[in-house]
């Protein structure tokens, strides 16, 4: 209760502002009022909204229309200032690279400004900033991200709807305390929501399909997923850890009361790309992670398997990383309803069905090894190569509502001597890992490529030339200034793995 | 020791008509310089195994020329170590540069033959990972060689050879002049390999299977 009177005593100079700028317009933003919870409830709910977000004082409102751009207001706007953008077509890429802004899609009679690609641009919102909010956009047609984080903490990204947009849908990479909620995505190559080097993530009541990934947490700590209706991807959720980036592993994941159904979608990421690997009709992968807790999902339909657990050297078109534990470590799996998966399983499994004298449609697939893994009532499901593994020590994550932090993460702030090497970890290691092949070539090849001439690897990526066939064309990193682009060079032809 | 390598060399070139059949890819015989003969009795498919000298057919002309001249200025092929190349070098000291330029082109333009050598399962894999990985990304992902990095096609070389040639990177006996970019671009990334690293993708290279 005391909560909500601060938060409205806050809210009420903008309502104020707010309302005056439109007295007379007929297309009304709405307020921006507190939440009033329902008073009937006699328990208290764990679907209490959360935030990860101080946002403080708020400052002004900037109001973008058709015909008008959104990074035009994303320049004028301060810390603390709310941007609404109202419905229409806006064929532009907005980043932002200050703290505290909220980029806030206003609805309309069901109508949502969109974001529109043309298939020529390639991301849609990027942000370097710390304690960003974004919300009610319909993202279609870009060639890259939907709405890509690089390295600002505190973020809540949620009620967006993003289709056939490129590579990846949702992307937050090394950002500490984040919230990905309620947003529909369809139609990307690799993974429709990517956590990537983060920690402290929430992903919760997302419906993601029609893509080669449907959730990827990967090289991540802390992370819950939850609620999550993925659908018809080649792969539904994935808990990775990715060799050769400077992460070097995922710790702590919950996956709990997903709906992972018919994730049989034909593999369509780039040939040679990790994600290319992943089997069609794979329910949850867990790739070389460790402490990740499966529990309460319904896993129906998958082809292939319901679960496939593997380490990094029986994983397709992985390289090995010496500094990386290449083994899936407590891997914790509880109750779950497992039905009519691996119907169509690959010969592998079959092969190692037979040498546990099974038969019959896999649930749960364990290839390579795994330590102190755990499952509990294993009799359910129909599994291979977890007979050995004991129960497990408890039934449920009931006590962890979720791994958010309790105050916001201090704000990123990077000295101008860094900024090179958060720029590197931030945006190039999305696609470049030091070793194999991600979306991007290898750094190790990079280096050899361009040995000690920094500033002709600043030129390329600003104005990139498509050299390979089998890759994709690299996207233009043009809002990053010069001195910028040369600090990531210079990084980036330097650092090891 | 030099005598006796001049000697072999001169054994070999007593012999190309023979390998020119042989090869079986000497179709364009018209427009084929006079010299190109004697290379193919080192060169073919049938002979590349014994003489230790990779296909050339199918090869991009200017990494052709360009490791002619090397040979021939002493960049390549003159280390006392370098067995096999020293033989190439005593062949390339006898071509002037139109006579580079013309083979260069004509090589260029033939299609090697297909030769492929069997592996251990285990070792394609991890050698398939290497080059998917990394080699790809410069020479392309059939090996075919992508000119925007002058990076050689590799698909018609031997596991032997390339076995060889990484080991000629790494160790600075290719990729060393200052001036030869592509080189030290390779010999740079040479360093990253070890012995067992260069031996599973050269089986997978030579195995015919990128
Ligand atoms: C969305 C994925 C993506 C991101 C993010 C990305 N790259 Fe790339 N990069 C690529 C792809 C794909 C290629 C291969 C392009 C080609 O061969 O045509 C590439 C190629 C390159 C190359 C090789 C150029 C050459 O001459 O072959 C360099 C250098 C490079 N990227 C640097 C960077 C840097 C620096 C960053 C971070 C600022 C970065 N990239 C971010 C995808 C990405
Ligand atoms: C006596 C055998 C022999 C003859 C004849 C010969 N070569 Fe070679 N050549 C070699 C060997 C062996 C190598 C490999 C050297 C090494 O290991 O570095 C080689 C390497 C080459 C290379 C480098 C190929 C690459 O992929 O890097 C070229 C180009 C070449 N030779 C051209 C020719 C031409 C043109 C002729 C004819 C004028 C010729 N050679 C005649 C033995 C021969
Ligand atoms: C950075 C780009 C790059 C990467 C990565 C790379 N190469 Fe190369 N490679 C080159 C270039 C450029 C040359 C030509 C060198 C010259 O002109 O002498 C070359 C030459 C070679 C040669 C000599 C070919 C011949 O006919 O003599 C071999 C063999 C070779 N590379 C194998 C590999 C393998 C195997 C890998 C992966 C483990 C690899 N390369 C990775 C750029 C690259």
């Amino acid at each position: 209760m005391k909560k909500t009177t601060i938060a409205l005593a806050l809210l009420l100079p903008v309502a104020f502002i707010a309302g005056q700028y439109f007295s007379g317009t007929a297309q009304q933003a709405p307020s921006l009022a507190a939440d009033v919870s329902f008073s009937g409830g006699a328990a208290a709910s764990n679907n209490a909204k959360k935030s990860v977000i101080d946002h403080g004082e708020v400052g002004q409102v900037h109001q973008v229309k058709p015909g008008q751009l959104i990074m035009d207001a994303v320049k004028a706007a301060q810390p603390g200032d709310v941007i609404q953008v109202f419905p229409g077509d806006y064929v532009e890429t907005v980043y932002i690279d200050k703290d505290n802004i909220r980029l806030s899609g206003v609805i309309i009679d069901g109508k949502r400004p969109r974001l529109y690609g043309e298939n020529r641009l390639n991301d849609a919102i990027l942000y370097s900033g710390n304690n960003i909010l974004i919300e009610n956009f319909l993202i279609t047609k870009y060639k890259g991200n939907g709405i890509m984080g690089q390295a600002g903490n505190n973020f809540e990204i949620r009620h967006n709807i993003i289709e056939d947009t490129g590579v990846y849908g949702i992307f937050p990479q090394l950002g500490i305390n984040g919230l990905v909620e309620h947003n529909v995505i369809s139609g990307i190559e690799d993974a429709a929501i990517y956590v990537g080097m983060s920690d402290h993530i929430h992903v919760a009541n997302n419906e993601v399909f029609d893509s080669v990934a449907g959730i990827e947490i990967e090289n991540s700590r802390h992370a819950v997923v939850e609620n999550n209706f993925v659908h018809n991807n080649t792969g539904g959720i994935l808990a990775f850890v990715t060799p050769g980036l400077p992460i070097k592993d995922t710790v702590d994941v919950i996956i709990r009361n997903n709906w992972i159904s018919n994730n049989n979608t034909a593999n369509f990421g780039a040939p040679g790309s990790m994600v290319a690997g992943i089997p069609a009709g794979t329910g949850i992968l867990i790739m070389a992670a460790d402490e990740v807790i499966i529990e309460d999902n319904i896993i129906i339909g998958n082809k292939t398997a319901g679960i496939i657990i593997t380490d990094h050297q029986n994983a397709p078109n992985t390289t090995l990383d010496p500094e990386s534990d290449p083994t899936p470590d407590k891997v914790m799996i509880l109750n779950n309803l497992m039905y009519n998966n691996g119907y169509d399983t690959i010969a592998e499994a079959k092969v190692l069905m037979a040498t546990e004298l099974k038969q019959g449609q896999p649930d749960i697939i364990r290839v390579g090894n795994s330590n102190n893994s755990c499952i509990n009532n294993p009799q359910q499901y129909i599994t291979v190569g977890v007979s050995k593994w004991p129960a497990c020590s408890f039934t449920n994550t009931d006590s962890v509502l979720n791994y958010l932090l309790d105050e916001p993460a201090a704000p990123r702030t990077v000295a101008a001597e860094e900024k090179g090497k958060y720029v590197y970890l931030g945006v190039c290691t999305g696609c470049h890992a030091y070793t194999g092949r991600l979306i991007g070539p290898p750094v190790q090849v990079i280096q050899s490529l361009y040995m000690d001439e920094p500033q002709a690897l600043a030129d390329y990526i600003l104005n990139p030339l498509k050299k390979r066939d089998d890759y994709p064309a690299m996207p233009k990193q043009d809002y990053l200034d010069a001195e910028t682009r040369l600090a990531v060079a210079e990084y980036m032809l330097n650092v090891g793995n | 020791m030099r005598a006796i390598f001049s000697l072999m060399t001169l054994v070999l070139i007593a012999l190309p008509p023979v390998a020119v059949v042989l090869s079986g890819n000497a179709l364009a015989t018209t427009d084929m310089p006079a010299q190109a003969a004697t290379c193919l009795a080192c060169h073919s498919a049938a002979t590349s195994a014994a003489s230790g000298a990779p296909q050339l057919a199918g090869q991009q002309a200017t990494y052709l020329q360009k490791q002619l001249q090397q040979f021939k200025n002493g960049q390549r092929g003159a280390a006392v170590s370098d067995v096999k190349g020293q033989q190439m070098a005593a062949m390339a000291a006898t071509l002037s540069a139109d006579d580079i330029n013309s083979l260069a082109r004509y090589f260029s333009k033939q299609q090697a033959e297909v030769i492929t050598s069997s592996a251990d399962a285990a070792l394609l894999d991890q050698g398939r990972r290497q080059y998917i990985g990394s080699c790809g990304a410069c020479h392309g992902a059939k090996a075919e060689g992508n000119m925007a990095f002058n990076a050689p096609a590799l698909s018609m070389l031997s596991a032997d050879y390339i076995t060889l040639q990484l080991q000629h990177f790494k160790t600075g006996l290719r990729g060393k002049d200052k001036a030869d970019k592509p080189g030290r671009q390779m010999a740079l990334f040479s360093r990253n390999l070890s012995e067992q690293d260069m031996q599973a993708v050269a089986a997978y290279i030579g195995a015919g299977m990128p």
